[in-house]
């Protein structure tokens, strides 16, 4: 299947910052990319080298086979781009920022556009400064898609929405997926948003993606190992894939990446011996909080089939 | 382009509203309908209007404050609330996005700065209202104006649209288009007594500015191609 997103050693420094360092990422076309990372992590920055509202400094982007930063604009005809916080202009209405969008789109699907608005039961008369945040992810979400775009890149859509306008906007995104089969790359900090829709994963951890595997492959491959011990914990010298370590009383936790007979072996080994050894499955949230807290222990974890 | 050109239109309303509000009021004060500025200038240059220093210096602070307004507004615009992001990911070149923006700005300016000028000519030529002849080149250096608020115009665009460390080096086009275009637009319009090799005809004061009208243009060009829209 060919890549709708490819990267290859993208790079980008603000002042003596590298924001985004060596980034080579595949997004197989039909794929739902979730993109994730704390804030700061650089996944906005990426996102604007993706669509060429930055520069990188170094390192090639392509979208739909076409190089970024020679890419024609009509290109952009398949390919939308919800940005952070859903700019729209506050002055218009709903209808005149469909008359203002429309032309530049000769595929314009009126249709869907009226659909959209119409779920979400939006006056196309309002003015976007009167709408909820809510009403503008929807109405940015029916203008990027009436265009029919085969790839669209959306940069933290239901950031600042609360849990039912999120759960909605999700469900109309699902469905909108199913519809077309579409790519679509998207960047959130809400991991239970991403669990739903993605299905394959990638996290950025201080610029650098150290996770790009299937989402299912990232939850299997995090477990927390709960060691209990008699009297007080033994120091813990390291083990393959540890990304966090802390002692609390006589209870020695332990965050593993690539969990296995190996770390079997070795807590069977250790002295003195844990009385209960107890391994936990995370949701994604909890791996991705316990993955990207300790940043400096962050192991790679990367599909090695995808 | 059309849609952009609109959208600039529109966007710029309340510019353009604040504009034709400070024009009419000069307008008013200059045909003697209002008398806010009753006393700040000789008496006799009341009689003589456009053509005398005063009055000229009121009419270019007034065009080069519309001007430049609307150009800082026009670009800032698009930089608020990340609108950048919006726009420039539709499917037109950045150039041409901007280019759109800048030809409506030039015709609002052209619009605003030559409107009041042929409203003083056909007052000025209305019997009874001027204590001399009518004589049309009342009016030209009011016209003659319009070349210099395009490039404020430009000017303020392009402060709007480079990023600098600081406002006032960001500032600094608009500034140097407001000094430079005042000075030449001065010189090639009114008597100074200054040696005829230091006053600029007025085919040379058009030249200068489609000269510098043509430098800013390519310098926001450049700006909108280099910069990044983060």
């Amino acid at each position: 299947m060919p890549d709708a997103i490819v990267t290859d050693g993208l790079t980008k420094w603000y002042g003596s910052k590298c924001v985004v360092n060596q980034l080579s990422l595949r997004v197989p076309e039909g794929c739902v990319y979730g993109f994730l990372g704390r804030n700061g992590a650089g996944k906005s920055t990426t996102i604007k080298m993706l669509t060429g509202m930055v520069h990188p400094d170094d390192g090639t982007a392509s979208l739909l086979g076409q190089e970024v930063t020679s890419m024609p604009p009509e290109m952009r005809q398949r390919i939308a781009y919800l940005a952070e916080g859903h700019p729209l202009y506050s002055w218009m209405t709903i209808d005149a920022l469909m008359r203002f969008t429309r032309p530049f789109y000769p595929a314009w699907n009126q249709g869907m556009f009226d659909q959209i608005i119409e779920h979400f039961q939006l006056n196309r008369k309002q003015k976007v400064k009167h709408l909820s945040k809510g009403q503008v992810a929807q109405v940015s979400l029916a203008l990027g898609i009436a265009p029919e775009p085969e790839l669209l890149i959306l940069d933290d859509p239901t950031l600042g929405l609360d849990t039912v306008v999120r759960r909605d906007f999700l469900e109309s995104l699902i469905q909108i997926i199913q519809k077309k089969g579409r790519t679509i790359f998207l960047s959130s900090h809400v991991l239970g948003d991403v669990e739903r829709v993605a299905d394959r994963i990638g996290v950025m951890v201080d610029g650098v993606l150290r996770v790009d595997c299937p989402t299912d492959e990232f939850k299997q491959s995090i477990r927390r190992v709960v060691l209990t011990f008699d009297t007080t914990p033994p120091s813990f010298a390291g083990c393959d894939g540890l990304v966090a370590a802390h002692i609390e009383e006589r209870r020695l936790e332990l965050v593993i990446v690539g969990y296995g007979d190996s770390h079997r072996e070795l807590f069977g080994a250790m002295k003195p011996q844990p009385k209960n050894v107890e391994v936990v499955e995370l949701n994604l949230e909890d791996a991705f909080i316990e993955y990207t807290r300790g940043s400096r222990r962050a192991m790679p974890v990367f599909a090695g089939d995808s | 382009m059309f849609a952009v050109i609109l959208k600039e239109l529109r966007a710029t309303a309340w510019v353009v509203a604040l504009g034709a509000a400070a024009f009419a009021w000069f307008l008013s004060e200059l045909c003697g309908l209002s008398g806010t500025t009753r006393g700040w200038f000789p008496t006799n240059e009341m009689s003589y209007q456009l053509v005398t220093p005063g009055w000229l210096l009121w009419w270019g602070f007034v065009s080069a404050g519309f001007a430049g307004s609307l150009g800082l507004v026009m670009s800032l615009n698009d930089a608020s609330c990340g609108m950048w992001a919006f726009v420039l990911f539709r499917p037109i070149s950045r150039r041409r996005y901007i280019g759109a923006k800048l030809v409506a700005g030039s015709c609002l300016t052209v619009t605003m700065v030559g409107i009041p000028a042929l409203v003083f000519l056909w007052w000025s030529a209305t019997p009874g209202n001027l204590p001399m002849p009518f004589d049309w080149t009342f009016a030209l250096p009011a016209f003659e104006s319009i070349g210099w608020a395009v490039v404020v115009f430009l000017g303020g665009f392009l402060s709007g649209i480079r990023l600098a460390s600081w406002w006032w080096s960001r500032l600094w086009p608009l500034v140097a288009t407001v000094i430079l275009g005042l000075w030449f637009w001065w010189l090639a319009t009114m008597p100074t007594g200054l040696p005829s090799l230091l006053t600029p005809t007025m085919a040379q004061y058009w030249l200068l500015c489609v000269g510098m009208a043509a430098l800013l243009v390519t310098s926001i060009m450049h700006v909108v191609d280099e910069r990044d829209f983060a």
